[in-house]
């Protein structure tokens, strides 16, 4: 990023100079008033109940803002142009004392779980607002396994720790995947020059440790001579089967600084998923973490984020995943005290 | 089917000189015939006027001087009157008696007589009505001179922003777009040579120094078959040659820079040169100041930024048929930082350290051509020209530190490289088979090389073992192009005259091939002696994409060429239109066109800069655009006031499958209205005056104006940072832009020259016209009706427009001797 910097601040001497001769002046928004819409985000899992998250859009100009929660919304799921069921509100956990109302309004299903094979569509009404629906099926699960581990010592007490994922992918439609890996570390925080004192706890945090896959060229597919980095991050470690249509992929994983000392009862949990997601899922991930990236670069088109919500907003997804695991050390011991460490 | 094609329509073109010969039974064609053949040069420097009208008084026949001064022309045996006549010079009346091919060249002075004027008019300004060329204008140099522009800095593209067809970018700079073409869609020729990038000042001022400049024609459509390569326009500029008869010089001191120029003859009426060179100078001026702010300090920084360039020109004349031309550009921008660091180690006098940074931002361009120019016969004109043009882009990164009592030194050094050079050759001819038909044909080949992006890494250590010396993206393309042509310029009928043509370009570049047959067709019909109407057709391509951020036009904008996965753009554009006479010496074009782009690329939504060659291709989207619009224009040339007005209503639009939905959009230059007045005022020898004013309804910019939350399910946003919803790309319209300048030159004839003073004022009105607009907020606090007793706080969005440039006054001195 080193050209970007350089040539930015270049930018930035030639603005400042002309700033120096440039005025900047108030003026009045002259373009067509944007009605607000109805914003509907639902992710379809299976054997997760259907859940829809509501909320409305608004103009800028409405200020002071106070998102309130949206009570009297009609949200039907429909499965195969059939009503399945009406989802019932549920009240949404506070927010913080910022914004003690939660902007996003939940409606839930009491039995309903969506099943592979149907075409699901959920549509929301809102007093005022015109009927928004979006329409999404669960994609077929991909099998991933675990191919291989290896790890080296690279020094100072850690290791490199490289980790193999294999999974084929179907050749008769078009995928779309996002990886990730939720995972648990148990932690010692004790004197590790000192023999393991019982009386510690080991706690255990949760993380991601997706950020091993960034350097595959599936998920990074610029390569890091890149140095004007005009390329964005893949922040949600998606991709696409257009490279792999049809084959066998393996899919690399790399961790740097991994430090785990069993002697210690540190370990880590991981769980590596390959999630088959829809294309309206991954065009709008891929378009918000754009949009995320250069909101705030006056140098950048502006990034519109996808949206499948006719007459609204937000995103109707799918996804399904499998998943292997990875344990490193041994999780729980008799004996050892453990605590969940929230932060 | 396209070698049989482009078959048939070389034989149809050499077929129809026969043909025009043989049709007409009983026209002069029959009548015994000689060719009357030269060159119109200036009386003073010897320079070559380019399309000088020779005319004959009793046939009513004429014809016009080709790109380098030539002309040739048959008549019937006998007593003839021609006329030569070029604008702003008073004409010559030769009587001949023709009985055999006669060689005659003309000298002509320039004049202040209206009565010339008047005698132009006859002659001059018809042969342009009559003319098949359309979208041509011929742009005369005095107006790059007189018009008032910013800075006080006579600009080429800043006076072609003025003219009907042509909209300006950002507020300022010097890029231009053609009928709805992006800025990368303009051949800009320098003596027949491409130049890649036409911008000084970060694209504020143009390479194209005026006082080197003889001539400049733009072409927005109706394409001869000679030119190609680019879509939307090409800007044909032609270098001065020299005065061959006396030394002459020009010295000028502006606000941004100083120029020199000096011409003279090497042998007198046989060899001439011209050199022309500027530089700016605030990096010289503003060195003492940093100096002086620099004493004492521990950190001392320097920094500034300069531009130079030089046009030189040597020609030969070996006989009246023989002459050679080597003409060169050499041209740099430069912007650099540096700071060293020698910190004050107290209590540790062994420990003397010096720390250096430098920043180094480069860009520029050197160009060259050798030209022979040979007239094989009196009919036949050829000219064979080897051509050299460069372009280059570079950013330095050094830092070091140093131990001064050791000198072990350490450095890191980055430099990032890209650039496009290319070498070419061509032979172009000139047939002129008789006054009724005149054929152009040629053929060149380019040698291009493209290195997208290198980078050098090195980084020094006083570890054994250790450190870096890399480079990597060191991806150099190479292609080949080779173009043929022929154009045909045909007297269908007395009222019906044609110019058709066919341009062949090949292309490879890698293990890619392509070629791309394109037809041109203009047609002009002639209603009365003053009124014609006139239609054309070109298909255009080009081999080169610039990738370049839609924001601001920066050197950072990479020149690639066309591969298997993106094609080379086409367009397809037709234009009709008419030109007549009113009275008021006035002459009106009217023109309506309608063109279309395929294949044209540009970045993914988020990208913002161009990057290095590899992976390019991942990061582009491929679309199609179009443009249509009228252009109105009514000018004067001759007496005290002269000038134009033109008017453009156009639209332009982009459709991307992968932007903006899929759904149509319009481009961010598209300007709906755009009107452009330009006058000059002769009162005096001694006085002089210009004005300009320009008016465009606003151009694009994308907008939201209202927000949502994000996804509360599967992203990390978090649901303060709201979402801007844009009802689509470029769905917003910046306020309208119009500004008036005004300026005055004071002549006075001095013992050894003429020296000017030149006045002029920038935006008189000081008109804030928008660069660009941003959302920001204001912060709120007042009472809150809710609580009564209590204040409430919260940012309320305002839109801000910059405006950069407001009322500039400006002077400069000039002393031509």
């Amino acid at each position: 990023m080193k050209i970007i910097r350089i040539v930015n601040s270049f930018v930035a001497a030639a603005m400042t100079a002309l700033a120096i001769v440039s005025c900047e002046t108030v003026i009045d928004y002259k373009g067509p008033e944007t009605e607000p819409k109805t914003v509907i985000y639902a992710l379809l899992q299976p054997d997760s109940l259907i859940s829809v998250s509501v909320s409305v859009s608004h103009s800028v100009f409405q200020v002071p803002w106070e998102p309130e929660q949206i009570r009297d919304a009609v949200v039907r799921v429909y499965r195969d142009g059939e009503l399945l069921e009406t989802l019932a509100y549920m009240d949404s956990e506070s927010g913080n004392d910022d914004a003690p109302v939660s902007p996003y309004s939940i409606y839930t299903s009491q039995t309903s779980k969506p099943e592979y094979g149907h075409k699901y569509r959920i549509e929301v009404q809102i007093p005022g607002f015109r009927t928004a629906y979006g329409e999404t099926s669960l994609p077929a699960p991909v099998e991933i396994e675990l191919a291989d581990t290896s790890s080296a010592d690279t020094g100072y007490g850690f290791r490199q720790m490289n980790v193999k994922l294999r999974f084929r992918d179907p050749a008769d439609e078009d995928n779309y995947y996002r990886f990730t890996a939720p995972a648990r570390f148990g932690i010692y925080y004790g004197d590790h020059s000192q023999p393991f004192d019982p009386e510690q706890k080991v706690y255990i945090r949760a993380d991601d440790l997706s950020y091993g896959a960034l350097n595959d060229p599936i998920i990074t597919p610029v390569k890091e001579d890149d140095f004007f980095g005009m390329y964005l991050q893949n922040e949600y470690l998606i991709f696409n089967d257009e490279l792999i249509r049809g084959r066998e992929y393996t899919l690399s994983l790399t961790y740097s600084g991994m430090d785990v000392r069993t002697e210690y009862y540190e370990f880590i949990l991981a769980l590596f998923r390959l999630n088959s997601i829809t294309r309206d899922l991954y065009l709008f991930l891929q378009s918000y973490s754009a949009y995320e990236q250069t909101q705030d670069n006056p140098l950048a088109e502006p990034v519109p984020v996808y949206t499948n919500v006719t007459n609204g907003l937000g995103i109707v997804g799918a996804l399904s995943f499998t998943q292997d695991s990875l344990t490193i050390g041994e999780y729980p011991v008799e004996g050892v005290q453990y605590e969940m460490q929230l932060y | 089917m396209r070698i049989l094609l482009c078959t048939a329509l070389a034989a149809f073109v050499l077929a129809l000189p026969l043909k025009a010969q043989r049709s007409a039974a009983g026209s002069p064609a029959t009548t015994p015939r000689v060719i009357v053949s030269g060159y119109v040069t200036d009386a003073l420097s010897g320079e070559r006027m380019i399309d000088a009208t020779v005319y004959e008084r009793a046939s009513f026949t004429g014809t016009i001087t080709n790109s380098y001064g030539f002309f040739s022309l048959p008549l019937p045996e006998g007593r003839a009157e021609l006329i030569v006549s070029y604008l702003g010079y008073s004409p010559d009346t030769v009587a001949l008696q023709l009985s055999r091919d006669t060689v005659i060249n003309f000298s002509l002075r320039m004049s202040s007589s209206e009565i010339d004027a008047v005698t132009i008019t006859a002659s001059g300004r018809r042969t342009k009505i009559e003319s098949t060329q359309m979208s041509m204008i011929d742009i005369p140099v005095e107006k790059f001179l007189r018009l008032p522009v910013i800075f006080g800095e006579a600009d080429v593209l800043k006076v072609i922003q003025l003219l009907p067809g042509v909209q300006s970018g950002t507020e300022g700079s010097t890029g231009i777009y053609v009928r709805g073409g992006g800025p990368d869609q303009n051949l800009f020729l320098l003596d027949g040579v491409p130049v890649y990038n036409a911008n000084h000042l970060f694209g504020f001022m143009s390479v194209f120094n005026p006082d080197a400049v003889k001539s400049v024609q733009l072409y927005k459509g109706g394409f001869p078959a000679r030119f190609g390569e680019r879509l939307s326009s090409v800007v044909d500029i032609r270098m001065k040659e020299g005065n061959e008869k006396e030394f002459h010089g020009n010295a000028a001191v502006g606000l941004i820079s100083s120029k020199l120029s000096m011409e003279g003859p090497i042998l007198k009426d046989k060899t001439s040169f011209v050199i022309s060179g500027r530089r700016t100078y605030y990096d010289v001026l503003a060195r003492p100041f940093i100096m002086k702010y620099n004493q004492g300090q521990e950190d001392k920084t320097t920094g500034g930024y300069y531009f130079y360039d030089l046009n030189a020109k040597i020609n030969h004349k070996f006989s009246e048929k023989s002459r050679l031309y080597l003409s060169s550009y050499l041209g740099r921008d430069r912007a650099y930082s540096r700071n060293t660091y020698r910190p004050n180690y107290e209590g540790e006098p062994d420990m003397r350290m010096e720390f250096k940074d430098s920043y180094g931002l480069g860009w520029g361009n050197i160009i060259t051509a050798l030209r022979w120019n040979y007239l094989i016969t009196n009919k036949l004109f050829s000219n064979t020209t080897i051509t050299y043009s460069k372009y280059d882009f570079d950013v330095t990164i050094e830092s070091s530190a140093e131990e001064l009592n050791s000198h072990v030194k350490e450095t890191d050094y980055f430099r990032y490289f890209s650039g496009i050079e290319d070498v070419g050759a061509k032979i172009d001819f000139d047939y002129f088979l008789s006054t009724r038909h005149s054929v152009k044909f040629g053929t060149g080949y380019t040698f291009h090389h493209f290195s997208p992006g290198v980078t050098t890494f090195r980084y020094g250590t006083q570890q054994p073992g250790e450190g870096l010396d890399t480079i990597v993206g060191d991806m150099k393309v190479r292609a080949n192009e080779l173009v043929m042509y022929a154009e045909d310029n045909i007297d269908l009928t007395s009222r019906l005259k044609m110019n058709a043509g066919v341009r062949l370009s090949y292309f490879n570049v890698q293990d890619t091939n392509y070629f791309v047959f394109q037809p041109r067709l203009s047609l002009r019909y002639m209603a009365t002696d003053d009124l014609s109407f006139k239609l054309s057709y070109s298909k255009m391509a080009q081999f080169v994409h610039l990738l370049t951020t839609s924001a601001i036009s920066l050197p950072t904008d990479l020149w690639l060429p066309v591969t298997r996965r993106y094609e080379p753009p086409v367009s397809h554009q037709v234009a009709i239109g008419s030109g007549f006479l009113i009275p008021g010496d006035l002459e009106v074009t009217v023109e309506a066109f309608y063109k279309t782009m395929d294949n044209l690329i540009e970045y993914k939504e988020g990208a913002f800069f161009g990057g290095t060659g590899s992976g390019w291709e991942s990061k582009v989207e491929k679309g199609r655009g179009w443009a249509y619009g009228a252009e109105f224009m009514i000018e004067k040339s001759y007496g005290k006031l002269t000038g134009w007005i033109g008017y453009t209503l156009s639209w332009t639009q982009r459709k991307f499958e992968n932007l903006n939905y899929g759904r149509t959009f319009p481009a961010k230059y598209d300007r709906r209205h755009d009107v452009s007045l330009a006058l000059t005022h002769k009162f005096s020898d001694r006085v002089d005056a210009g004005l300009v004013w320009v008016y465009g309804t606003g151009t694009a910019a994308t907008l939201g104006a209202s927000e949502y939350p994000p996804g509360n399910l599967y992203t990390r946003g978090s649901w303060y940072d709201n979402i801007t919803d844009f009802p689509g790309r470029n769905n917003y319209r910046l306020p309208a832009y119009h500004r008036l300048d005004l300026g005055v030159n004071l002549h006075k004839q001095k013992k050894h020259g003429l020296r000017t003073w030149s006045f002029s004022v920038y935006n008189a009105y000081n008109r804030l016209n928008p660069f660009f607009v941003y959302w920001s907020t204001r912060w709120i606090e007042e009472p809150d009706p809710a609580n009564p007793g209590m204040m409430r706080y919260y940012s309320k969005p305002e839109l801000r427009k910059i405006s950069v440039f407001p009322i500039i006054p400006s002077v400069s001195y000039s002393y031509k001797f």
